[in-house]
């Protein structure tokens, strides 16, 4: 089997749910063009037997039932040429790959591995070779080496092999730094098999992305080279074909049809296969790339929940929740991350909603915005909110509630702050949502950051250009810009020093105290939460365990994990 | 900072230095020499020994390799970069005469697949996983598979000689014509190349583009420009500013390739660039030319870089005002 | 009512501009328009002198340069050349020496006149840069080897060899581009192209040179040969064939300088507003051995090869019928030297025989062995882009494989080829045969027998060739290079006997010569044996089809449509640009909860 068919069968053994949709049927797509081409290349002598450079009748036939594409300008069959001329050129295509793959990924392990001078010397030739004339080095090669199946190989690899290496080498220095990889790397494991047992298998992903990638250039090239005349007139293959269709004037007569359409549309068949199954393979190993499931599959989409018209909002909240429940993944396999919540906020109170990590309760808190990661949904409850069902709200009603009625604070505000622009514009976006001249947005964005704390000084600052405090500050201005009734602050805090997470905090009751918005604070740290919040819920492994009064749940703690919540630090690290 | 750059600049010029040696020593590793190739076929063996000297050493061919070298810096230093073997004209001439059809072709492709790969594929970034991504995720991978010489003879056959839109070979107009329509001739005979290049190029700046996109768009600060109520262009906006940074790098490295890979469309369509130029050179074994045109692509992939500093500060403020200080 | 008017009144404008448009047609005899031939040549030639050029437009780049440069008389292709620069020469009794009386006022396209001390110059220039004129020196100083070229008189030169030159007026005669001394006698370095436009006296005059795109010629009014009755040719470089071919087929360009491939000839005869026209140029595409490198060195083994080769085959098979079966002799039938027994000898039993004779005996895989084992494995050098060379090789190898004889094609780029071929002075080279093709030169040139095959040595160039030596040949060649025509021929038919025995050459085919172009633009092609049909003759009224240079005009298209076409590119893409922004307001992010 081909190296091409292994990366598919690879690529799609891991696929599953890494790969997007659309991703998933360009691989398919893909893996069938590439099936097909192997497949004939394999049986090229069952489905046209005898030698192909063998004249086989007149010259410059039209296609008959003798020959399916006609003759060329020998009277070679060229149905026979094409079917042959598949295993030259993607024999070439996926050693060359392999090859330069090879080549690539070894550099690579060297430079990530050693780092220091070895890397910076061989990235300098990584450079160079990138930066080379490649016709030039090619004519040189070939005219020392001849243009044999091997040199070709040889040449067309030497030509691509620097594209892996530079990207396998930065996937192996961050590799190396993985926590496991470091301790097997302090007791001392040699290199050998340190690169063996842990860096390559994590390294191969995108090897393979990259040998994919490279079939399809060397491919591509050498059909180039043939049609040049740089080639081998005496192979059969796909750019040869074209080579003497362009020589023999078949462009001029009606000959293209069966001489030049053929062989180019066998060549753009192969690269696209390739390209295809490439682009899947480097979603699946790229994690940035990969992984999109950004909606719910056509078939799994679940109908639009009805407005909860019998569930009436309990009096006296502004917000109500009832019954939650958040799966992620695919409907069979799906985890429950919130699996019956019920909770209610008061108008203007702060409502901490506190557990540990995986306990649902960022993942309730977005739910509450309708911002849940991919994979994420809402499979039953519901989320009433002045009187509505959020849950059940049409996007655009969604999107007209954002920032109006219900804010966010984000957890990291050091990502939640677009580094291209400057804070003040940031806030003042957010304040022109409220139909408000630019200048009147301006004004209430220098208000809003000034009361959060940011002297006018710093407000045209670029979000790197300010602290961690400062840029929470920030991105609380951006939440109150619009007055909302509910803020949902998912881990403001986290990340901060004590100091400023004491802070910042009182800048929230201020908010509260000052705009009469409701807060819902989410938080690992109860004793944190606790100094602020006049309610407390405990999550853990997505349903409640317990609720109260802040001052009732901190005192009198009932369930285990609260107490846990509670514990100094000590504690809690031994009840882990 | 400053030793940074000092070393990014030391590293740069190693790179150039290696460039200027492979230069010369590759094409002289070739087998055969100019006078192989200035000596018409048929009369191949017309030079005694003595004359083949002669020749060489008009070229100063006959030097040691050495001396040769020598010559080659200093003239490099001096701007002074010999004569070319083929054309018999100082190197700058015949450089001179094929730059100004490059950075129209070339130029001119890169801008154009810039400007459409990017509004592809921030478009398909957007709308990802839909029918309208996937569609043009896979018409974009299917032109930048066809083989751009594939492509540019379908396209001769279709507009040129079936419609006869357009001519089918060269650059210049015909002497009769001058003034405005020689100017709108010469961009009519550009289109088919122009064409056929800027859709061979095209195909990694919308991948690049689009993943780039994909990749911000899963920023926290996109969510948090939905969550604080943006919609649609806003948050897009947002995102897209932030995407550019890669898809200028990989414009930019796409220029230096493409003035060598053009060989193959100019071969198609008769269009005198420095890409058909090197093909040539090399054929020809024209060191002189050869040596000429590199430096021009060491300077130019320097230059890219050059442009790349200036624009990355312009794209994202973090390198324009690195952080102060304050932690 | 308005629109009942409007109807007419757009009716009568179109007949008048229509009435308009038809006008100068209808009335004829207007001051005639100048009439513009564009002819596609295959390469660049620098500044067209004869230093610079590259044989890039091979293999018409002598009948270019001939545009621009006359010779004393011509051409090289007759038996007895027409006087051209020179009105009669006259030699000695013993033909070493030629006094040329030349054709009086003739000026340079710069206006000075042209004077025997214009020839005398030329002469001792080609002599003192022989290493420069590649082509042109070798009839200069080897045969005939100049002595001296004095000055009679402005109209008279005369011409002393070292030894008979009882050919002069063909070679170099009928040869040497005639330059001006008052330029080049300033020239130290010839091989340097300046910006300069050649100067010469022919019936064209360059007038502008783009490097590798194109040359326009303008006719010369005060030609000695009459008025040219093309005034202006616009000549684009084309490299590739399929373009130029391709281009003349869509009217953008009236004559291709090149052979008309095989395939195209019955298309392009059939075309409507093409012509096709025989004429060969003599050119012939050949296997060359290296008969110093064993088991080459055999002349039994290359007649083996040769009497394999089933010439008229190839003919069938690659140039589709469209030529002629090889000469074992060398010479093209159509030169007025090809000896009597023209034709290739096809007999793979003899060859067979011939090789068991001699002791090459077959091994276990059907390949001959020579006596040390070694297989009789042929490699072809050939160029990568010689199409026809190539297939033609493939099938040779077929025909010769029958006989126990394997060949092995190795194509490489030119001047990877020629370098192969070479070999440190005093060594043989380690090749084993190669391909080339040659034009008229290599064929109506009396001494290229001399030149192609003497032994390897101080005489001629065959070190180069093939390196056979035959002292009998060596013999007959020199001695023929002094002798007139007659007495020469007879010695030529022994020497083609001795080559078609020995046969250190193969000639596989002499392709015949047809020429495609566009009556509408220009009629008078006429076909010049030796020369095809771009050649100096075919525009010149003495000579021209004048009988058919009619003033037709071809009417170029109209080009609104590209525009159209342009508009329509740039309304997608600005279409494209709005309907993208309009679309980002819609948010597919939108619906994720629920």
């Amino acid at each position: 089997m081909s190296a091409g068919g292994i990366a598919v069968q690879l690529g799609l053994g891991r696929l599953r749910g890494q790969v997007s949709p659309a991703g998933r049927r360009l691989a398919a797509v893909g893996a069938g063009l590439l099936g097909v081409l192997f497949l004939l290349a394999l049986l090229a002598p069952l489905i046209a037997p005898g030698d192909p450079s063998a004249p086989a009748g007149i010259a410059y036939q039209a296609p008959s039932a003798e020959y399916l594409l006609g003759t060329d300008d020998v009277g070679h069959d060229l149905f026979a040429m094409l079917v042959h001329g598949a295993r030259v050129s993607l024999t070439i295509g996926v050693l060359s790959a392999l090859v330069a793959t090879v080549i690539g990924l070894g550099v690579a392990l060297a430079a990530g591995w050693f780092r220091g001078r070895v890397e910076s010397v061989l990235m300098r030739i990584v450079d160079l070779a990138l930066s080379l004339p490649f016709l030039v080095l090619v004519i040189v090669l070939a005219a020392f080496f001849g243009r044999g199946l091997v040199t070709t190989v040889l040449v067309i690899a030497a030509v691509l092999w620097a594209r892996p290496a530079r990207v396998l080498r930065s996937q192996v220095i961050k590799v190396r730094e993985f926590q496991h990889v470091v301790a097997a790397r302090g007791i001392g494991a040699s290199p050998l098999r340190l690169i063996f047992r842990h860096i390559l298998p994590r390294v191969a992903p995108l090897g393979v992305a990259q040998f994919v990638r490279s079939a399809t250039i060397a491919v591509l090239i050498e059909s180039s080279l043939a049609f040049l005349g740089l080639g081998d007139p005496s192979r059969v293959s796909w750019g040869n074909i074209l080579f003497f269709a362009n020589q023999r004037s078949a462009f001029i007569t009606d000959a293209w049809l069966w001489w030049v359409l053929p062989p180019g549309l066998a060549l753009t068949a192969a690269i696209l296969g390739f390209a295809f199954v490439g682009y899947a393979v480097e979603e699946w190993s790229d994690p940035r790339l990969g992984a999109t499931p950004r909606r719910r599959a056509r078939t799994g989409r679940p109908a639009r929940p009805e407005a909860a018209d019998d569930i009436e909002q309990a009096p006296g909240t502004v917000l109500d929740v009832r019954d939650l429940v958040v799966e992620y993944g695919p409907p069979a396999t799906a985890i429950r991350a919130v699996d019956g919540v019920s909770f209610t906020v008061a108008p203007g109170s702060i409502v901490g909603l506190v557990g540990e990590s995986g306990s649902g309760k960022s993942t309730t808190a977005m739910a509450l915005l309708r911002l849940l990661p991919p994979g994420a949904r809402v499979v039953q409850g519901a989320m009433l909110f002045d009187g509505r069902d959020l849950r059940a709200l049409p996007p655009s009603a969604m999107t007209a509630l954002r920032g109006r009625g219900v804010s966010l604070i984000p957890q990291s505000a050091m990502n939640a702050l677009n580094p291209a622009y400057t804070v003040r514009r940031q806030v003042a976006e957010a304040a022109a949502l409220l139909p408000r001249t630019a200048a009147a947005a301006d004004a209430r964005a220098r208000e809003l950051l000034e009361f959060v704390g940011i002297p006018s000084a710093r407000q045209d600052a670029y979000p790197h250009e300010l602290s961690g405090g400062m840029r929470q500050r920030v991105v609380i201005a951006m939440a109150i810009a619009n007055e909302p009734h509910l803020i949902v602050a998912d881990e403001p805090v986290t990340g901060l020093d004590v100091v400023t997470q004491v802070r910042i905090l009182r800048l929230l009751a201020e908010v509260q105290e000052r705009w009469g918005a409701a807060i819902v604070l989410v938080s690992h740290d109860l004793p944190l939460v606790s100094r602020v919040a006049n309610e407390l819920v405990v999550m853990h492994e997505g349903r409640i365990v317990e609720a109260g009064p802040a001052a009732a749940v901190t005192e009198r703690p009932e369930h285990a994990h609260t107490r846990a919540l509670l514990a100094p630090l000590a504690v809690q690290e031994g009840l882990a | 900072m400053l030793r940074h750059a000092g070393r990014t600049i030391a590293q740069y010029g190693l790179v150039v230095a290696a460039i200027v040696v492979l230069n010369f020593a590759l094409p002289r590793l070739a087998p055969g020499d100019a006078v192989d190739y200035l000596i018409p076929p048929e009369q191949a063996g017309t030079l005694t020994v003595e004359q083949r000297d002669r020749i060489l050493s008009q070229y100063g061919l006959d030097e040691p390799v050495p001396v040769q070298f020598e010559r080659y810096v200093s003239g490099l230093v001096t701007g002074d970069l010999q004569s070319s073997i083929r054309y018999g004209q100082p190197v700058v001439d015949v450089i001179g005469e094929r730059i100004g059809w490059t950075v129209l072709l070339v130029g001119g492709a890169v801008m154009l697949a810039m400007l459409i790969g990017t509004l592809l594929g921030f478009r398909s970034a957007w709308r990802r996983g839909r029918r309208s991504d996937v569609g043009t995720l896979s018409g974009v991978m299917l032109v930048d598979s066809m083989p751009p010489f594939f492509v540019g003879m379908l396209l001769i056959l279709v507009f040129s000689v079936a419609l006869g839109w357009f001519p089918v070979f060269g650059a210049l107009p015909g002497t009769e014509i001058a003034g405005l329509s020689a100017i709108g001739e010469i961009l009519q005979r550009l289109v088919l190349p122009l064409v056929t290049l800027t859709l061979a190029a095209i195909g990694p700046i919308y991948l690049v583009a689009r993943s780039a996109l994909v990749s911000e768009l899963r920023e926290d600060y996109v969510l948090m420009a939905r969550a604080k109520g943006l919609v649609g262009r806003a948050v897009r906006r947002h995102a897209q500013r932030n995407a550019l940074m890669p898809v200028v790098t990989i414009g930019l490295l796409e220029v230096g390739a493409l003035v060598g890979g053009a060989a193959v469309v100019e071969t198609v369509f008769s269009y005198p660039g420095l890409g058909r130029l090197i093909y040539e050179s090399v054929l020809a074994r024209d060191y002189p030319v050869l040596q000429g045109v590199f430096l021009l692509l060491a300077i130019g992939v320097i230059l890219a870089n050059l442009i790349g500093d200036l624009l990355y500060p312009l794209l994202d403020p973090r390198v324009r005002r690195p952080p102060a200080a304050a932690a | 009512m308005l629109r009942s008017r409007l109807v007419p009144r757009s009716v009568l404008a179109g007949l008048a501009l229509a009435a308009a448009l038809f006008m100068p047609a209808a009335g004829a005899q207007e001051p005639e328009q100048p009439r513009t031939v564009r002819i596609a040549i295959s390469g660049y030639e620098n500044n067209i002198t004869p230093f610079n050029v590259s044989f890039g437009a091979f293999p018409v780049t002598h009948d270019l340069m001939h545009l621009v440069y006359d010779s004393l008389f011509w051409s090289q292709a007759k038996l007895e050349p027409e006087p051209w620069l020179a009105e009669r020469a006259t030699p000695n009794e013993d033909f070493t020496e030629w006094t040329v009386e030349l054709r009086p006022g003739v000026r340079w396209h710069d206006g000075e006149p042209f004077t025997a001390e214009d020839v005398a110059f030329s002469f001792d220039y080609y002599e003192r840069f022989p290493e420069l004129s590649g082509r042109y020196a070798h009839h200069v100083f080897d045969v005939p080897p100049l002595e001296d070229a004095e000055v009679i008189d402005p109209q008279t030169v005369r011409l002393t060899f070292r030894q008979p030159a009882p050919q002069f007026p063909i070679m170099p005669g009928a040869d040497l581009p005639i330059i001006p001394e008052h330029i080049w006698s300033e020239i130290e370095d010839p091989g340097t192209v300046d910006e300069e436009l050649p100067i010469g006296t022919g019936p064209f005059k360059v007038t502008e040179i783009e490097p590798d795109q194109r040359y326009v010629m303008e006719a010369n009014p005060q030609y000695f040969k009459g008025r040219p009755l093309v005034d202006r040719i616009e000549m684009p470089i084309v490299e590739d064939p399929s373009s130029a071919f391709q281009a003349l087929r869509a009217g953008e360009i009236d004559q291709v300088a090149r052979n008309l491939p095989p395939e195209l000839v019955n298309q392009f005869a059939d075309a409507s507003g093409l012509e096709v026209l025989e004429g060969t140029r003599f050119e012939s595409t050949q296997l060359y051995f290296n008969a110093r490198r064993a088991p080459w060195s055999d002349p039994a083994v290359r007649k083996a090869i040769s009497l394999a080769i089933d010439s008229q085959q190839l003919v069938d098979q690659v140039l589709l019928g469209q030529g002629r079966e090889g000469n074992d002799g060398f010479i093209h039938p159509d030169s007025p030297w090809a000896g009597e027994n023209n034709g290739h000898e096809s007999d793979p039993q003899r060859a067979e025989r011939m090789l068991e004779e001699a002791g090459y005996n077959a091994g276990s895989d059907g390949i001959r062995r020579d006596e040390r084992g070694r297989p009789l494995s042929l490699e072809v050098l050939i160029s990568s882009f010689d199409p026809l060379g190539l297939r033609a090789v493939e099938q040779v190898a077929r025909q010769v494989r029958r006989i126990g004889v394997e060949v092995v094609p190795v194509a490489l780029d030119p001047a990877t080829l020629r370098d192969r071929r070479q070999a440190p002075e005093g060594e043989a080279p380690t090749y084993d045969a190669y391909l080339s093709t040659l034009e008229t030169h290599a064929h109506a040139d009396p001494d290229s027998l001399y030149y192609f095959f003497h032994s390897p040595g101080e005489k001629g160039f065959g070190a180069a060739i093939t390196g056979w030596s035959n002292a009998r040949f060596d013999e007959l060649s020199e001695r023929a290079t002094a002798q007139p025509p007659q007495q020469r021929q007879a010695l030529f038919d022994q020497m083609q006997s001795i080559l078609a025995e020995e046969a250190p050459v193969v000639v596989l085919w002499y392709p015949d010569g047809n020429y495609a172009y566009r009556p509408a633009a220009y009629e008078g092609w006429i076909s010049d044996p030796g020369h095809g049909i771009f050649t100096k003759r075919s525009f010149l009224p003495a000579y021209a089809d004048t009988g058919a240079a009619s003033t037709v005009e071809d009417v170029g298209e109209s080009s609104v449509w590209p525009w159209v076409v342009v508009g329509l590119v740039a309304l997608v893409v600005l279409g494209g640009i709005v309907a993208v922004r309009r679309r980002r307001t819609e948010d597919p992010e939108e619906d994720w909860g629920g």
